[in-house]
């Protein structure tokens, strides 16, 4: 695929920072991710994203939460136990899961009990888009439903540049990541995964052209999530 | 819709933002410099649908494979009663709280061993690699042995873990920090910690686990079958090897016959409305009064049978002195044990007449040994039956498994399985390892040994001093479920400097540690067992049904590691990996097999037959009477005690002059007992076991939903008893006491006495303040309730039934249930 215009451009850069998401959802930071975060350079980076799609409230939280004073390896576990706590069930279900199959789907009881387990159907269907598309997971011990590999794959997608796919891949996310984003926002206000949550929703309705498109909350939209 | 403004800015200058924020990317600016997700060439599709036969504690079962996916469960066709447990094994796999990966408790990680040990349970975890997590544990291993000695380190983790003769995690815990040197060991269990020490001196073997009269005898023979204190209707659900569930069919046939059945519980259980038993319901603690004044109506009646006692026991001259009242001025006769334990004098005096009339079995559970001095509960049941004169004979005597994993299910005529073992050699070289040697604490006194390092204790005739323990490696159990007094115990784990997890879940146990390793559950690796604790009646490949899950590891892979940091792997796997031990096992157990001149199949064929190998019971088997050997030659098959016989007076024991042990059973008032004179609180706290679960595992799946008052663990409660408290069915209420607080939901019921409320044990400690001593539990864990003391010098068993409290109906809102809580809004 070659970047020749504008929307060709923007594809390209939305998959690159659709990938730095995954990769943050993937697992925590590390010291030196985090020094690298803290740089100049990153929050150039950042203060663009934010002009670009116009997520300044999720990119303010998130350099704020960069700019703590406290030493890269204090920020570091910081995010990591912050990590632990919204999606790992440490005390009990997590507030948040990075699960599509244990999301909150419309028709997807995800209550304990109520049928909804980890590898659940969702798991399946990704197996098989990451089939039909000659990829598999690398480097990572997950069900494919995992939030990181639905966005890698999206990314994937939009380098491609079939329109179908694309179209098809983000109506599938845009099932459940709205939900999964306003649960961040939830219980990590002005926190640093409340910022990834809300800068992956704005992401993904980045170039949306749907008739009701995706809603997110608190990301300088006019689309806001009904209470 | 545009969702930026279109005209303020030209389309070059967005081009080059775009370029810019690409490049940046592209170049790691912000981090994002780890390898890619995902890679070109997709994985090959999973098999169709499938189905592996493998087993679990709740029984052998097929587990449905699609798509590499466990999707469901269909019992073994062989199973006679298969348990409504077994669904509740998929959502363990797939959990939402499964643990996915290592992790470390931040405060351990930043500062090292006994950093902040007031902030175990407040969920502070860091993720770390399995090459990091393996190296932390291989070090403090190091570090603890080195500074302290093997005695620094408690290993003798407890608990139900999972059935398998290779991933049997406990051992392969002892056998890993056997080989680095040893470790601070335990003796004995949570189940039967009191009955198991006293009963040697009684009648010559632990008996607790010990094969009874089978239950097709019984059919045949027993005209009065008294379960006291059991309920093996829902206790045989579950086998510590994969269960037969024979027991069933036995109780049927039972049943069927028309034999008459007494229930003696605080208690209508299951087993008592299954057999539309009689119910006698005494106060909870109480049984050895009770057991005292039926043996006074016997004595005095001269309903006793005094060639029995002459010939096979010992010491019953020196016990009626104490029965009569002669040596204390208290006759134990019927109304004495009717004040004690409110049953009326007429009923314990026909119960004497009726059992000595009629060929009596007495089935005994083992909650009334889990109490203060309960050790004397099953040396009097031993001394009633022996005064009935009818051990030895068809369908008489007495019987301590019908309750647990199938016990009187006859025995095939099969070799007998082995599994690996904990005590593996330290490596040549290295023989300075043993020299530390290893200590053993009685399991249940854990949190006394953390409370009081170097100081004496008592047991079982020795006195020794508590290890000064450091470090606390615990797999496949979860003590903060099964211990008692959770509050006493948060307080004593402050002192150790480590804590590390093996766990598939994030259990209350787990979330205190320091170190966590994901370890997989036993669908998803290849094992061995023996279905039928009692009745071992197959072999059974338990064959892995599905991949690992995220990170988690085998146990023995994990220690295999960890020896391997320490220079210790060969010692520990001995060259094999899992395959090579299942194929060593099944062919020991295949010469056993010749010995017996029965062919097994070669291990490839039984392996891939995807069906349990069957051996066959035996005419002998199926007639086989407890301690018939004994009665029909006393001398040539005499018991295992210093005389030979059954004591009722034990000389061995009263050289120990312990004044919570007498030498004969003896009633002896508990710190608290629901009518007793110094107790504070009013209501007795039955926690007997579950019907939905075992002990705490499967309280956190599906089966919940049948059982669950409010979100909560339910309580049973005697109507008069909620009237007073102005308490109505469904209510959420406080227990409470001096040592803990919890809620539970309401199920008035007539099915319990006045003055007792049941609340099982093993429901998930779930405080509002995590990591606080005397937190309020939110969901209903009784051991926040539970006394911690032993049960006396003798056994120091746990009294895991010895609890009174009070309950009153909550007011407010009850704080919502965290430890299952669904995600906000994910309920429809």
């Amino acid at each position: 695929m070659s970047a020749a215009g504008p929307r060709a451009n923007s594809d390209s850069a939305l998959a690159a920072l659709l990938d730095w998401a995954a990769i943050l959802l993937a697992a925590p930071p590390d010291e030196a991710d985090i020094a690298r975060l803290q740089s100049a350079e990153a929050r150039r980076t950042l203060l663009a994203i934010a002009e670009e799609w116009r997520c300044h409230a999720a990119v303010r939280a998130m350099v704020a939460v960069l700019a703590a004073d406290v030493p890269p390896r204090t920020l570091a576990l910081d995010l990591s136990v912050s990590y632990t706590r919204l999606f790992e069930g440490v005390a009990g279900h997590p507030p948040v899961s990075l699960f599509e199959s244990t999301s909150p789907v419309p028709g997807n009881d995800a209550a304990p009990g109520g049928g909804a387990r980890l590898y659940g159907p969702a798991a399946g269907a990704m197996d098989q888009l990451l089939r039909r598309f000659n990829l598999r997971l690398a480097g990572m011990s997950s069900p494919a439903d995992h939030i990181a590999v639905e966005l890698a794959l999206y990314a994937t997608l939009l380098r491609a540049g079939d329109a179908a796919d694309i179209a098809s891949m983000r109506a599938h996310l845009a099932r459940w990541i709205p939900t999964w984003a306003e649960r961040c926002q939830l219980h990590d206000p002005g926190g640093f995964y409340g910022a990834v949550g809300a800068l992956v929703c704005t992401l993904l309705r980045a170039g949306d052209a749907s008739p009701q498109p995706i809603a997110c909350q608190h990301d300088g939209s006019h689309h806001a999530t009904p209470q | 819709m545009p969702h930026r403004n279109e005209t303020a800015e030209s389309d070059e200058a967005r081009l080059s933002r775009r370029r810019f924020i690409q490049a940046a990317l592209a170049s790691g600016a912000l981090g994002s410099t780890g390898l890619p997700l995902l890679a070109r060439g997709a994985q090959p599709a999973a098999p169709g649908a499938r189905e592996i036969l493998t087993g679990s504690h709740w029984g052998a079962f097929y587990g449905r494979v699609e798509q590499g996916r466990v999707t469901g469960v269909r019992p073994w066709e062989k199973d006679p009663r298969p348990s409504h447990q077994l669904p509740g094994v998929i959502d363990s796999i797939y959990s939402p709280t499964r643990i996915r990966y290592p992790m470390v408790r931040r405060a351990w990680l930043e500062h090292g061993p006994g950093a902040d040990p007031a902030g175990r349970g407040k969920g502070d975890f860091v993720r770390v690699s399995w090459d990091t997590a393996l190296d932390l544990v291989a070090k403090e291993v190091d570090r603890v042995r080195r500074a302290h000695g093997p005695t620094g380190i408690f290993g003798g983790s407890y608990g139900w873990k999972s059935p398998g003769k290779l991933h049997n995690c406990q051992t392969l815990l002892a056998r890993a920090l056997t080989v680095n040197g040893g470790f601070v060991s335990r003796s004995g269990d949570y189940s039967t910690g009191a009955a198991q020490v006293i009963l040697p001196y009684v009648v010559g073997s632990i008996d607790v686990y010990e094969q009874p009269t089978v239950w097709p005898v019984l059919v045949e023979h027993t005209q009065l079958m008294v379960f006291w204190a059991a309920n093996p209707m829902v206790t045989n659900q579950i086998g510590w090897q994969v269960p037969d569930h024979g027991a069933y069919p036995g109780m049927e046939a039972l049943k069927k016959k028309g034999v008459k059945v007494i229930c003696i519980d605080p208690v209508r259980t299951d087993t008592c409305q299954y057999f539309g038993a009689e119910w006698i319901a005494p106060r909870p603690h109480t049984d050895v009064a009770m057991m005292l004044g039926i043996a006074h109506t016997l004595y005095t009646e001269n309903l006793h049978d005094a060639k029995f006692l002459s010939r096979y026991t010992t010491g019953f001259d020196r016990f009626v002195p104490y029965l009569t009242g002669k040596s204390d001025g208290v006759p134990k006769d019927a109304k004495w044990a009717s004040d004690i334990c409110e049953i009326p004098a007429d009923t314990i005096r026909d119960l004497a007449r009726r059992f000595a009339k009629h060929r009596t079995m007495l089935a005994a559970g083992w909650s009334i040994q889990r109490q203060q001095h309960g050790e004397q509960s099953h040396w009097m049941l031993v001394t009633l039956a022996a005064m009935l004169g009818q051990i030895g004979l068809p369908g008489g005597g007495y019987g301590f498994t019908y309750h647990y994993a199938n016990g009187g299910s006859p025995t095939a005529t099969g070799p007998v399985l082995p599994g690996i073992v904990g005590g593996a050699k330290p490596p040549p070289g290295s023989e300075w390892l043993e020299a530390g040697g290893t200590e053993t604490i009685p399991v249940s006194r854990i949190v006394e040994m953390l409370e009081n390092p170097g100081k004496p204790y008592d047991f079982n005739g020795k006195r020794s001093k508590y290890p000064d323990i450091r470090l606390a490696y615990w797999v496949g159990g979860n003590p903060f479920m099964h211990h008692q007094d959770r509050n006493r115990m948060l307080k004593a784990w402050h002192k150790l400097d480590t804590f590390i997890v093996h766990d598939f879940q994030w259990t209350a146990t787990a979330r205190h540690a320091d170190i966590v390793l994901p370890c997989t559950s036993s669908y998803e690796r290849n094992d061995i067992e023996g279905i039928g604790d009692y009745a071992m009646s197959h072999i059974l490949a338990m064959r892995k049904v599905v991949e690992p899950v995220f990170e988690a590891r085998n146990d023995y892979d994990i220690f295999a590691d960890i020896c391997g940091r320490l220079g210790t792997r060969e010692a520990f796997t001995e060259g094999r990996d899992e395959m090579a031990w299942i194929r060593t096992f099944y062919e020991s157990a295949r010469v056993q097999a010749r010995g017996k001149r029965m062919e097994m199949p070669v291990f490839d064929v039984f392996w891939n037959s995807n069906k349990p190998l069957a051996f066959p019971i035996g005419d002998e088997a199926s007639a086989y009477v407890r301690h018939k050997d004994f009665r029909d030659d006393p001398l040539l098959n005499a018991l295992g005690t210093a005389s030979g016989r059954i004591e009722i007076y034990c000389a061995n024991i009263a050289r120990m002059k312990y004044d919570d042990c007498p030498p004969h059973p003896t009633w002896m008032e508990p710190v608290e007992r629901l009518g007793g004179p110094n107790t504070r609180y009013p209501l007795h706290v039955v926690s007997g076991h579950p019907k939905d679960r075992l002990h705490s595992q499967l309280c956190g799946t599906v089966l919940r939903k049948s059982y669950a008052i409010g979100g909560r663990e339910p309580c049973l409660m005697h109507p008069d008893d909620a009237k007073a408290r102005g308490i109505a069915d469904g209510d959420i209420i406080e227990v409470f006491n001096d040592r803990g607080r919890i809620l539970v939901g309401v199920k008035v019921t007539s099915d319990i006495r006045r003055g007792a409320i049941k609340i099982c044990e093993g429901g998930w400690y779930d405080p509002t303040e995590p990591g606080k001593p005397g937190s309020l539990c939110r969901y209903g864990d009784v051991n926040n309730l539970t006394t911690g003391i032993g049960t006396s010098k003798l056994a120091q068993g746990n009294c895991g039934h010895t609890a009174m409290a009070e309950a009153e109906k909550f007011k407010g809102t009850p704080p919502e249930v965290m430890v299952f809580l669904p995600p906000r809004g994910a309920v429809a």
